[in-house]
């Protein structure tokens, strides 16, 4: 998850590293209110996406009506696919130097990229001089030492007066990355002020950490800003209300409904219906065998109006009971009187409880429960088939 | 032989005190792995299914001549028994915790690595090498109806591929030297290339398949890795997410490795990269026999008939 600049600016700040003055506010008025005492004052949408310069949500405001002017303007806007419910006013700070500095881990080690060319689109400096981005590999059992921080902003060409500063604000930031749970910290620019001082103009940070979230439900937008469903919303709050592991409930424009799960035999049988032809109505990872959260998530795929047949299969179970999911699986499609003859329904679950959840399923005759081995292909072929077939029929009628 | 894991590894659990490290306990146990002693601090002492429990790794590990171990503690507590096994000088640690952060996952990563030390995840469901022993929940209850024993060796990325990737084997007429589900998570003890090393090193393996997803190093590392030194065995790989091309970047699809993070890192980008090496990519399950066969690799249910 992307935290919001405020909210990383706060957590940086607490942890004594300098940033500058801001606060949020949600109304041209209060951004004035902010801004009053301050002359001028930069204000910015407030989304969880990088490129806002680029976009015109970012503006520079020489005097207090500029600042309501320029909220009044970012405020209920469209930035990069979200929609702009706040703005983030933050004291203009006069800056001698811009530099960039970031942490990566998405793969290991660690990485850290430094250059001595900052508040510009770091790609854009990389693609056309990538000397200036100097790369190093971080040690997480040793973290960013201030003598190594030093050594690598010596690389950048950055002048020597600085580095002890530098050094200083790096390893600070680093400890602030690790601390957060983050897998992103970028912080462009890192300002340099007359006097030689290091802060944190502008931020950006992924955290696993909650305490980021955003406060309401309001406030919560699918990625790249996409409204979620209800039904996609009903998921999210079953995550949060019921115990079972986290799932991942993505609607699509297809109309086979998959209850599948197992991260890989998830994707592996995504790519295995659209190969076949069919098209998937939801995404989902689900590891759960909590009664209750199956049945929060068949109902939600149930209530999807696409979805004119089913598909439930996960890998080859190794230690999870497949009866605790087929068994409210069979319960709510016997509660709603779906018809499988007409809404097919097949079931592709092998492992520990299959003669239990085979006895459940047999209670609603006309279920496709695969034979016991059947490869994943046929579960597939089988409801891509049926699925054809209902259309046909329809179209017939 | 087999890679990491054979009869005769004897093995710590930590953790076997505890609901989920009782079951898999048993279960391995059943299939004839070596446990020769259990570690819950405070337990030290007690016999847990019929095995003695101590209050730390290095008592178990020297009282024990124990090489390996297997983790089922609390998430909070992942960190700590990982580097107290390390410690305790166990050259194999099977972490099957989930849900671990990618700041702690480096971590222990990079202090599993700098002692050499084998760690199988994290987010592991386990390694099995058929008819001699597993370690982990991998197989359950009843292992032999997946994974028979042979001569292919699995490294996947999915611990449910492993099974699935195994029971197309059986299927097909093979059977499988060794399984390890390397771990679901974006940073794994060991790359797929090192156990690709292993197994081409393993006199009892013929050929190799491996299974990859959107995201991480692990493909291109085995690419790169094939296309400069060549590889000594038959490969086969397939990759799974190729319908998160379909739609838009940044739209989630879970499993926190198969992100889509750039160009390079998507299943299209990893297909071609190893087709290009001259590693063969299976469509589906189905095809990976087939693949196989195609390369020479012989069936051997015959081989392993009881």
């Amino acid at each position: 998850m992307r935290a919001t600049e405020d909210k990383v600016k706060a957590w940086l700040a607490q942890r004594g590293i300098a940033t500058p003055r801001g606060a949020v506010a949600s109304s041209p008025k209060a951004a004035l209110e902010i801004a009053e005492s301050w002359g001028g004052a930069v204000v910015k949408a407030l989304i969880p996406t990088g490129r806002r310069g680029k976009a015109g949500a970012i503006r520079l405001c020489g005097n207090s009506a500029a600042v309501e002017r320029a909220a009044s303007d970012i405020l209920g806007s469209v930035v990069n696919g979200y929609k702009v419910k706040t703005v983030y006013v933050e004291q203009k700070v006069s800056i001698a130097k811009e530099l960039y500095l970031a942490f990566y881990l998405e793969n290991f080690p660690p990485q850290m990229l430094l250059s001595a060319e900052g508040g510009v689109e770091i790609e854009e400096v990389h693609s056309q001089r990538p000397h200036m981005v100097v790369t190093s590999a971080i040690d997480p059992l040793k973290g960013v030492r201030f003598w190594e921080a030093i050594a690598q902003w010596e690389r950048t060409s950055v002048e020597s007066k600085f580095l002890p500063a530098l050094g200083r604000i790096t390893t600070q930031l680093y400890d602030a990355f690790v601390a957060a749970e983050s897998s992103m910290l970028e912080v462009n620019p890192l300002g340099i002020d007359s006097e030689g001082r290091c802060l944190v103009v502008g931020a950006m940070m992924t955290t696993e950490d909650p305490s980021f979230s955003p406060e309401s439900e309001d406030e919560a937008q699918g990625e790249g800003g996409r409204q979620l469903t209800s039904r996609e919303r009903r998921v999210i709050e079953a995550n949060r209300s019921i115990a079972g592991g986290m799932i991942r409930y993505t609607e699509l424009d297809g109309d086979i409904g998959m209850f599948i799960g197992g991260g890989g035999a998830s994707l592996v049988q995504h790519d295995l219906v659209l190969a076949a032809g069919g098209r998937p109505a939801n995404h989902m990872d689900a590891s759960t065998t909590n009664p209750d959260k199956v049945r929060v998530l068949i109902e939600t795929i149930l209530d999807n109006p696409r979805v004119k047949s089913l598909l439930v299969s996960w890998h080859y179970q190794q230690m999870a009971q497949i009866d605790r999911r087929v068994g409210p699986i069979v319960q709510v499609l016997k509660e709603r009187n779906i018809d499988v003859r007409k809404f097919p329904v097949v079931i592709r679950m092998f492992g520990p409880g299959e003669d239990e959840a085979r006895r459940i399923a047999a209670t609603l005759p006309g279920v496709h429960y695969m034979p016991h081995g059947a490869p994943m292909e046929d579960g597939v072929r089988r409801v891509v088939e049926l699925t054809r077939r209902i259309g046909q029929m329809s179209s017939a009628s | 032989m087999s890679i990491i894991l054979d009869e005769q590894t004897r093995a710590v659990v930590q953790g076997i005190t505890g609901k989920q490290g009782r079951f898999d306990t048993e279960n391995c146990q059943r299939y004839g792995a070596k446990i020769v002693a259990g570690v819950t601090p405070g337990r030290g002492g007690e016999t847990v299914l019929g095995v003695p429990v101590y209050n730390t790794m290095r008592r178990a590990v020297e009282c024990e001549t124990a090489t390996a171990t297997v983790i089922y503690v609390p998430a909070a507590q992942v960190k700590d028994a990982i580097l107290e096994a390390i410690e305790a000088g166990v050259r194999l640690i099977v972490a099957t915790s989930e849900g671990l952060s990618n700041q702690t996952a480096a971590y222990v990563v990079a202090a599993a690595r700098t002692a050499d030390v084998t760690l199988v995840g994290l987010n592991t469901v386990g390694i099995i090498s058929p008819s001699k022993s597993k370690l982990g929940g991998i197989g359950g209850t009843d292992p032999a109806d997946i994974y028979v024993p042979g001569r292919i060796g699995i490294c996947s990325r999915s611990g449910g591929m492993t099974a699935e990737l195994a029971l197309t084997m059986k299927q097909s007429g093979y059977g499988v030297s060794t399984a390890v589900a390397m771990g679901g998570d974006a940073i794994c003890g060991r790359r797929m290339v090192d156990y690709v090393r292993m197994f081409e090193d393993d006199q009892d393996t013929d050929a190799i398949v491996v299974y990859g997803e959107p995201g991480t190093q692990n493909e291109a590392e085995l690419a790169t890795h094939v296309c400069e030194q060549g590889l000594k065995k038959p490969i086969v790989a397939m990759i799974a997410g190729y319908f998160q091309e379909k739609h838009p970047r940044d739209m989630s699809f879970g499993h926190a490795a198969a992100m889509i993070r750039s160009e390079a890192d998507t299943a299209s980008a990893k297909r071609a990269m190893l087709m290009r090496c001259g590693v063969p990519v299976a469509n589906s399950l189905l095809d990976v026999p087939k693949l196989l066969a195609e390369r020479g690799v012989k069936p051997t249910r015959d081989m392993y008939r009881p």
